[in-house]
């Protein structure tokens, strides 16, 4: 258990150290988005999927931008940079953006 | 040559006249009523147009019919018509055979014959027909009425008439609304799906960011400009989302969001770039430090 402890203490403060702020930014983000989507989740677990459009609609945006942030944090991880030498972190930056409108269009497509 | 021709089509003619004129010859129509037993109740010679009246028959017993036809001819049916003279008007055919010779005849018991026959006592009016395909007028002679009492146990009853009429309407039911949730409880999940949003600020806050670019902004107006117009296209996007969930339809959605996405294009190139610019600096000048 100790050993546990940690493990998971070293991780975190390796975390806090070493990563950039950028990236936290975007994992806070990450974090904000699952949340909603669990909570989400949840709710249909209790209430079931009656106004199914209006499940799919939230359920979609959550996943879907939570795919796109990890793809905007691989994209603009300065260690990953040697994969990427075309991209630069604002080019990143500006497919995100582009795909999130392509994301929220679909969703206000679904939310009927 | 002429002349012959003429004089078959007046034979032709002549003969398909005496066709058209005959007319059915009927006679010997004799009507017995017995019991089942053989013993003759009633005997009527019956010669048109006598009508024999207050005929009457038990439902045991045998109604026999014969009658001759004197035609070259023999017709393709011969039957006697019982027509029911209450209101249902019920008609019971019943067919004899003819033979070669002409002699037609039937012999009708009523306990094996059409069950309408059976459905209490009934009075009935009979009407013998003769027709064929030669002779163009059929033989058609109503030869009275008769009594034809009801079995004397457990008569039959009668099926009701049909009811030739209309229906109820059918009034088309919609699918009833499918239940929605407790209001307590979507507003409960309402309030926890915004929670996370205050846990990102939370989380945000404490990364400490500072927000350089706009103090660098600040002296450069035209990359100011631009940030705010790049931001409020992003922003008028999401909002002509809002609209098309709310009220707006496709169309118009899809011609403000053409405008407004080539408005985000272009200020969002030159404030990205601008961005990237300050980054190389920034990096360029710590590379500096760093020797």
């Amino acid at each position: 258990m100790n050993d546990i402890n940690a493990a998971v203490n070293s991780l975190v403060t390796a975390y806090i150290k070493d990563t950039p702020k950028s990236l936290k930014l975007i994992d806070s983000y990450m974090v904000y988005v699952l949340l909603t989507g669990i909570i989400q989740f949840v709710y249909v677990v209790i209430a079931g999927t009656f106004p199914n459009n209006a499940f799919l609609a939230g359920f979609i945006s959550t996943v879907a931008s939570f795919v796109l942030a990890a793809n905007l944090r691989i994209q603009t991880n300065p260690k990953n940079a040697s994969q990427f030498p075309t991209t630069s972190p604002e080019r990143a930056f500006a497919d995100f953006l582009a795909c999130n409108v392509v994301v929220h269009f679909a969703v206000a497509n679904f939310l009927g | 040559m002429a002349k012959f021709r003429s004089l078959l089509l007046v034979t032709l003619l002549a003969s398909l006249s005496t066709v058209i004129a005959e007319s059915w010859k009927v006679q010997d129509i004799n009507l017995i009523i017995a019991a089942s037993g053989g013993n003759k109740k009633a005997e009527h010679k019956l010669e048109y147009p006598y009508a024999a009246q207050d005929l009457t028959a038990d439902p045991t017993d045998v109604l026999k019919f014969s009658f001759k036809i004197d035609n070259k001819e023999k017709p393709h049916q011969a039957m006697v018509v019982f027509q029911s003279q209450d209101e249902f008007q019920d008609e019971i055919m019943v067919a004899a055979s003819v033979k070669s010779s002409g002699k037609g005849r039937f012999d009708l018991s009523f306990n094996k014959a059409d069950a309408k026959f059976k459905y209490g006592t009934r009075k009935y009016t009979m009407t013998f027909l003769v027709g064929g395909p030669k002779i163009d007028e059929p033989y058609k002679y109503t030869l009275g009425n008769i009594e034809i009492k009801g079995p004397s146990s457990n008569p039959a009853t009668r099926p009701a008439r049909l009811p030739y009429q209309a229906q109820p309407e059918i009034h088309h039911q919609f699918r009833a609304d499918q239940k929605l949730i407790n209001t307590a409880i979507s507003g409960l999940f309402t309030f926890l799906v915004l929670t996370p949003f205050a846990i990102l600020f939370i989380l945000w806050s404490k990364l400490g960011i500072k927000f350089e670019p706009l103090q660098a902004m600040a002296t450069k107006p035209f990359d100011l400009i631009n940030a705010v117009i790049f931001f409020g296209s992003i922003a008028g996007i999401e909002f002509v989302f809002y609209s098309y969930w709310t009220h707006v339809t496709l169309f118009p959605v899809l011609q403000a969001l053409g405008g407004l996405s080539v408005v985000a294009f272009i200020s969002g190139r030159y404030v990205l770039s601008a961005v990237q610019t300050r980054r190389l600096q920034r990096t360029a000048g710590s590379a500096k430090k760093e020797l």
